[in-house]
């Protein structure tokens, strides 16, 4: 270990650590915007500097310059915060400081350093330097070379995250510019990671461009759907209408990053067309109506199975069992959705909880199904033809009915994954919290309350059902399987 | 797209080296006298030929200024603009040619003949004025000897 | 003030490029002798630090300290790289020594290879130097074919490769790290250091970049001995260096000369002293990136590492640019301050913006529109440059910048008082 002391305070580190990393674990954030903790570092925006042993000629950039033993290290320094106002001001000088239209504007780090190490008037007097501008890189990426700091995440992305070469830097100097070049738009189905980690506004997503600024949005920290890696993402919305998602940092799980698919696929989760309250037979119910039907129907439970969703959240699944079993229907299937898988993040598994569903009991639709007399199913799921066969009724509790609908005796709302609270447990047995993003307005219950309400339990909270379930999972999801 | 003897010759540049993007300047710059610039389809002929992407070669070769990716005159003159040359003449030698060639900086002539290209120090600075052309240098240039060179370039 | 013929005494032999007039010269003898004797690789290294050999590139490091950081233990190969991209401006030494007698080159390759234990050289030349390209392949093809480089020299069982790379007109491949990652293929920016290209250099393994006028020292260091050269000059500097003056001296030329001489007596003997009609304004002495000097100075500055400290400037590539009073400062550094614009590699954020942005804040005055604050403005912004980049480029251009604007604040004052018709943006007339 290391001893080295930054602003003064002591701080013990493993060789190789860097000081910018060191002064993090004491809380000390050093001004960074060519440095990305998930891509090499390059060193090149210099607004990292600090003051090593006193030398002010030459300062050291944070995230690059490795501690060493009894290193004194000062980040608030005049010289440092002197120079750190220079660099500020040398990235600002041909900026265009377009913000009031700019997509980044209100999550820009251009403008939170601005603020606290800008000068306020500029002493550049001179024609800034023009620059393409509305270059679009692909359908889903535009570019503004004129924002653009030549940070070069954006390329060192590529390069070292996904090993391709869509965009570089062309020219020198002052202009020096970012490029698709000789080669085409940018095909890579990963390209919008570039977007976020850009630290200004000159690459923006075209399907966000323009739509609202950020200090507007209602954001959610929570889990992509889309498949069974279970990408760490904030949800952003507006007015209950979702608007974006990006990644959000889980080094075990996606680092920064996640698929262009996952990322696009917030849209379907706004769902304008759904299931408000219950219905028996297609007309409109009360849920006691409905639950007394399904009561009825449902019997001794023989011959009954249940199918769910892995995109309904463990506590959703749990409660659904809890259920089963006061019904005395034994058979809890899950469904089963699939897509292409890539070998970075993307999964085969098109679901993100089938691990979740697994280790409550849920099985695979076994392929000699047995012969059912009715099916419950549970959330969105594909439902295998052949288990709909010779049934004397389907009751179904979704979001949206689909083609099943009109078939099902019973009907009642669900909540989409974006609108869950709870967990997930990712394909490699990662239990991740989900929360719910938006509000799926009148009639549509949090899934888990229909459940309890059926199954007669009294739980108040879905933390209860977690701590519940916590306590009987593995156990229980045994003698399940076993039975 | 090459003749055979100049692919030996460029085999033979990135021999040199243990990873053939090594050869990357010197083949482009062998490349470009062939062709006169590095027009799209040599750049990707070098790509091909060292191995690496389309745009590590364009990062390359629109870095350097003495590697043309855009097209020129059947000659390139560069004229060093530097201090040295500056105080010993190379402005009345830069009119001059302006005049003449009735070009602008960067320019080429309207028959194609040449293109005028800014320098910095050619380290001929103890002979100023200094000028390329073609890469072949002229040193302690008077205007009339320039208008001999380039009478003689054709 | 002692002339000197280490480095160029050959330069005027007939046929002085060629093996044959420079081993009948007693080339190549001291590398037979280092092989055939099996010497110590580190008496080399000894020697050459014991020299007191700084480096001819610019920032004058020691030589023998340079080699000594390349590891003794590694399995990586080792590399030298010869810097030959001669791009500071005013400078044109290592072009001789290419041109006249690159030989003398070869051998001081072959004798760093041995001290570090490299088995490959690259020299790297800029592509404008189309004489020295050719003279120095045709060189190395003799030294091949005379058995000096390749397999198992003199059956010493040392093997030695030599090639010539070029660059392509952009100064920055100078800078030693920049050098690297030009000959490597990809864009050549200076790399942040630690780790130090001894260290970490080419392909990743241990490499020495030394100057194409520092190598062309070794065979003369090894075959004379470390004493012999602490002997010439300046006891602190010593060694014998090519200088190179340019601008306004009547005889503008390069020439041969012991440290530790005073620049006036170079001025007025060699070069024939400042230009007829004429009288001394300044001098940049090291090369442009160096800090100006006024005629007092020159009066008294003796020319060698501590000789220039005393005055606030630099020796660097030792490329003396001499300007007589027809010179506008304003003018001279709007000129060196566009080169440093147009060679910033556009890496760091400082120079890439400062130093166009200094360009255009001096375009400003010297067209008549300059502000009593912007010489204030010019000191700051070369300050937020000055220490704050990778490579020393930025520096470069602050030094110049600053000491000018210093040194000449009157003729930039009244360039701003002054009405734009008032002022002639006449420089020089040669």
């Amino acid at each position: 270990m290391i001893k080295l002391s930054i602003d003064g305070r002591e701080v013990e580190v493993e060789p190789g650590t860097t000081v910018l990393e060191a002064a993090a674990t004491l809380g000390i954030d050093i001004p960074h915007y060519c440095y990305h903790p998930d891509i090499g570092v390059d060193g090149n925006c210099r607004i990292c500097l600090v003051e090593v042993n006193g030398n002010t000629d030459k300062l050291a950039i944070g995230c690059k310059f490795p501690c060493g033993e009894g290193m004194e290290v000062e980040t608030e320094s005049e010289a440092v915060v002197k120079a750190r106002k220079g660099v500020m001001e040398f990235l600002l000088i041909n900026h265009p400081l377009d913000c009031t239209i700019c997509d980044q504007a209100g999550e820009c780090p251009l403008q939170d350093y601005s603020y606290h190490y800008g000068t306020g008037d500029s002493r550049f007097a001179e024609k800034k330097r023009n620059k393409p501008k509305h270059v679009e890189f692909s359908e889903k990426v535009m570019f503004d070379a004129e924002r653009c700091i030549l940070c070069t995440r954006c390329t060192r992305f590529f390069e070292e995250v996904r090993d391709c070469r869509p965009i570089g830097v062309e020219n020198m100097g002052g202009k020096s510019t970012i490029t698709t070049g000789p080669n085409g738009p940018i095909q890579d189905p990963y390209q919008m990671n570039i977007i976020d980690i850009c630290p200004v506004g000159a690459l923006t997503s075209r399907d966000f461009r323009f739509k609202q600024r950020v200090w507007f949005m209602d954001f959610a920290d929570t889990v992509c759907p889309g498949c069974s890696k279970g990408c760490n993402i904030t949800a952003g919305s507006y007015q209950g209408k979702l608007l974006r998602f990006v990644p959000r940092r889980n080094t075990e799980v996606n680092a920064s990053w996640m698929c262009d698919d996952g990322r696009l696929s917030y849209d379907k989760y706004n769902m304008p067309e759904r299931v408000r309250g219950a219905s028996v037979s297609g007309d409109p119910a009360s849920f006691d109506a409905a639950r007394a039907k399904i009561t009825e129907l449902v019997g001794d439970g023989q011959g009954v199975a249940v199918l769910a969703s892995t995109s309904q959240t463990s506590e959703e699944l749990f409660a659904v069992r809890e259920w089963a079993r006061t019904a005395r229907v034994r058979d809890l299937w899950h469904g089963e959705r699939t897509w292409e898988s890539d070998d970075f993040l993307k999964q085969a598994d098109a679901t993100p909880n089938t691990a979740g569903a697994q280790a409550l009991g849920y099985a695979s639709v076994p392929s000699q199904a047995p012969e059912l007399r009715g099916l419950i199913v549970v959330g969105d799921v594909d439902v295998p033809p052949a288990l709909l066969a010779n049934l004397d009724f389907l009751i179904q509790q979704a979001p949206q009915a689909g083609e099943l609908g009109e078939a099902a005796v019973v009907l009642l709302p669900g909540r989409n994954a974006l609108e869950k609270n709870g967990h997930w447990t990712n394909g490699d047995g990662a239990v991740q919290e989900v929360r719910a993003a938006r509000d799926p307005g009148p009639d549509v219950p949090e899934d888990w309350t229909i459940w309890r309400d059926l199954a007669g339990v009294s739980w108040t909270s879905i933390a209860e059902i977690t701590k519940a379930m916590g306590a009987v999972s593995t156990a229980d999801a045994e003698a399940v399987t076993a039975s | 797209m090459f003749p055979d003897e100049l692919v030996a010759e460029l085999e033979e540049i990135r021999s040199c080296f243990p990873v053939a993007k090594a050869a990357m300047v010197p083949v482009l710059r062998r490349v470009q006298e062939d062709r006169g610039w590095i027009d799209p389809e040599a750049r990707d002929w070098v790509a091909e030929f060292l191995s690496v992407t389309k745009m590590e070669v364009h990062e390359v070769a629109t870095f350097y200024p003495m590697l043309y990716t855009e097209p020129v005159g059947k000659h390139v003159i560069h004229v060093c603009r530097t201090l040295s040359c500056d105080v010993c003449g190379a402005r009345e030698l830069w009119a001059h040619l302006e005049k003449k060639l009735k070009v602008e900086r960067g320019g080429t002539t309207e028959d194609g003949r040449f293109t005028l290209k800014s320098a910095e120090c050619l380290a001929s600075c103890g002979t100023a004025p200094v000028m390329l052309i073609d890469n072949e240098r002229h040193e302690n240039l008077s205007l009339a000897e320039v208008d001999k060179l380039l009478e003689a370039t054709k | 003030m002692k002339a000197s013929t280490v480095i160029s005494g050959r330069f005027d032999t007939k046929n002085s490029q060629s093996i044959e007039t420079y081993r009948k010269d007693g080339g190549y003898e001291t590398w037979s002798t280092v092989l055939d004797e099996k010497r110590d690789p580190d008496s080399l290294i000894d020697e050459v630090k014991a020299s007191g050999l700084r480096g001819r590139g610019g920032a004058g490091f020691s030589t023998g300290m340079k080699w000594s950081f390349v590891p003794k233990q590694t399995d990586k190969p080792k590399y030298l790289c010869v810097n030959g991209d001669e791009s500071e401006p005013g400078t044109f030494k290592d072009r001789q020594i290419l041109e006249f007698d690159p030989h003398q080159l070869l051998e001081g390759v072959a004798l760093t290879c041995y001290a570090v234990q490299a088995h490959t050289a690259y020299i790297y030349l800029r592509c404008e130097f189309k004489l020295g390209i050719a003279t120095v392949k045709a060189a190395i093809k003799e030294a091949y074919e005379a058995g000096m480089f390749g397999k198992d020299i003199h059956g010493s069982g040392f093997d030695l490769d030599v090639s010539v790379t070029i660059g392509a007109g952009a100064y920055i491949c100078g800078e030693e790290t920049s050098l690297l990652n030009s000959i490597e293929g990809v864009r050549p920016y200076p790399r942040n250091k630690p780790p130090f290209p001894a260290v970490e250099g080419l392909f990743g393994c241990p490499t020495v970049i030394n100057n194409v006028e520092t190598i062309a020292n070794i065979p003369h260091i090894i075959k004379n001995g470390a004493e012999w050269h602490t002997k010439l000059g300046c006891p602190e500097d010593p060694g014998s260096r090519l200088w190179g003056i340019s601008g306004h001296v009547a005889k503008p030329r390069w020439v041969e000369l012991e440290t530790g001489y005073k620049l006036q007596d170079l001025i007025d003997g060699p070069c024939g002293g400042i230009r007829k009609g004429h009288t001394l304004k300044a001098i940049i002495p090291g090369g442009s990136s160096s800090k100006v000097l006024l005629p007092d100075q020159v009066a008294r500055v003796t020319m060698d590492t501590p000789g220039i400290r005393a005055e606030g400037s630099s020796l660097g590539s030792a490329a003396i640019i001499v300007l007589d009073d027809s010179v506008c400062m304003v003018d001279a550094v709007l000129n060196l301050m566009k080169f440093y614009a147009h060679e910033s590699c556009g890496q760091c954020t400082p120079c890439r913006e400062g130093t166009p942005w200094v360009v255009q804040v001096l375009q400003r005055i010297h067209s008549g529109k300059g502000r009593t604050v912007d010489m204030d403005l010019l000191l700051d912004i070369a300050h937020n440059m000055e220490g704050r980049t990778v490579c020393a480029l930025a520096d470069g251009a602050c030094w110049p910048l600053t000491s000018i604007v210093k040194k000449f604040r009157h003729e930039f004052e009244a360039k701003i008082v002054a009405a734009p018709s008032a002022t002639s943006s006449k420089v020089a007339s040669a």
